[in-house]
């Protein structure tokens, strides 16, 4: 039983990569998740945290969605991660 | 885009998940069109479809005894599917990250079989932890999700309580036999089980694993066009 901290991991692939969002108070971004590392996936935003990563394929493409830069739209984005 | 129903005597349902198979979970029941809240009488289902994208099994999953909700969020390439049962009424899927929910919530499995486990009771007795929330399983049977540590936090956890057990090196022979080597644990008792249509399963073999590596040959694959297997194991 692996205690990952403050995070919501919505996904995980065959290699144990993991995607979700920060559940800290301070950081609601998404992130990738993987043997104990922390990765950012940054936002299609500018200065309102709100990234949300829900999933992560076995090829390291994750999709989720993010606020936009009004602060108010969302956007679904997809991005990846280095296998 | 594809209408898959829902099961029968309702009117709403909404797909969350889907593996290689061709498995989708999601619930079904009566949806309040301006909240999207679920009437109480949702229920988790798991429907099977074929190549074409017909759905040829329509499975309701069970629910947690005592629950208003048990809900299902992922399903793996072994039939697997992790999700959570919830008390109290109205249940809102689209955003699983919504922030914590504040409703009690308990972590759920529905193993290869459908048979529905707290994963509570499937993980090593005097953890401290207590499971809410199962997000996501991969094919390896890593379930991630929510839960509250020893410490009484909210954390995220990860663990493998049910390790699939594997099928891999797979092989036609020139004679037409189908080749493949199970990859499982040594000394569980493992169940060999075909299909042409996911649905309708037939038993090749039981035996208890001594290495944990099994190699099998099906001679009767000659004769279809496709079979599915799976190793269960109890």
């Amino acid at each position: 039983m692996d205690d990952l901290g403050f995070f919501t991991p919505l996904g995980i692939n065959s290699f144990s990569q993991m995607v979700g969002n920060s559940s800290s108070p301070s950081d609601r971004g998404a992130y990738v998740m993987h043997s104990g590392t922390a990765t950012p996936l940054g936002t299609l935003g500018c200065c309102c945290p709100g990234s949300f990563a829900t999933s992560v394929n076995d090829n390291g493409e994750v999709v989720g969605w993010s606020l936009l830069t009004n602060c108010v739209n969302q956007h679904a984005f997809s991005g990846e991660t280095a296998l | 885009m594809k209408d898959l129903g829902t099961l029968a005597g309702d009117i709403d349902s909404q797909a969350i998940a889907v593996n290689a198979n061709g498995q989708v979970v999601g619930l079904s029941g009566q949806i309040n069109s301006q909240s999207f809240l679920w009437h109480t009488n949702a229920h988790g289902f798991l429907f099977t479809l074929d190549p074409n994208g017909t759905v040829i099994s329509r499975v309701t999953l069970d629910a947690l005894p005592g629950s208003s909700f048990s809900v299902p969020y992922s399903i793996n390439n072994a039939g697997q599917v992790v999700g959570a049962a919830y008390v109290g009424a109205g249940f809102r899927y689209y955003d699983p990250s919504g922030q914590q929910s504040s409703r009690p919530a308990r972590a759920l499995l529905w193993d290869g079989l459908h048979r529905l486990h707290d994963l509570n009771s499937v993980i090593p007795s005097g953890s401290g932890w207590v499971l809410t929330e199962a997000w996501a399983i991969n094919n390896a049977g890593q379930i991630v999700g929510t839960g509250i540590n020893p410490s009484g936090q909210t954390h995220a956890f990860l663990v493998a309580p049910m390790p699939a057990p594997l099928l891999s090196l797979a092989s036609s022979q020139p004679n037409g036999q189908f080749r493949f080597t199970l990859l499982g644990e040594p000394g569980r008792t493992y169940t060999i089980q075909a299909s042409t249509n996911l649905v309708t399963w037939t038993t090749l073999t039981n035996f208890v694993s001594t290495t944990g590596t099994n190699q099998f040959a099906d001679a009767t694959a000659s004769n279809l066009s496709q079979r599915f297997y799976r190793a269960l194991s109890p």
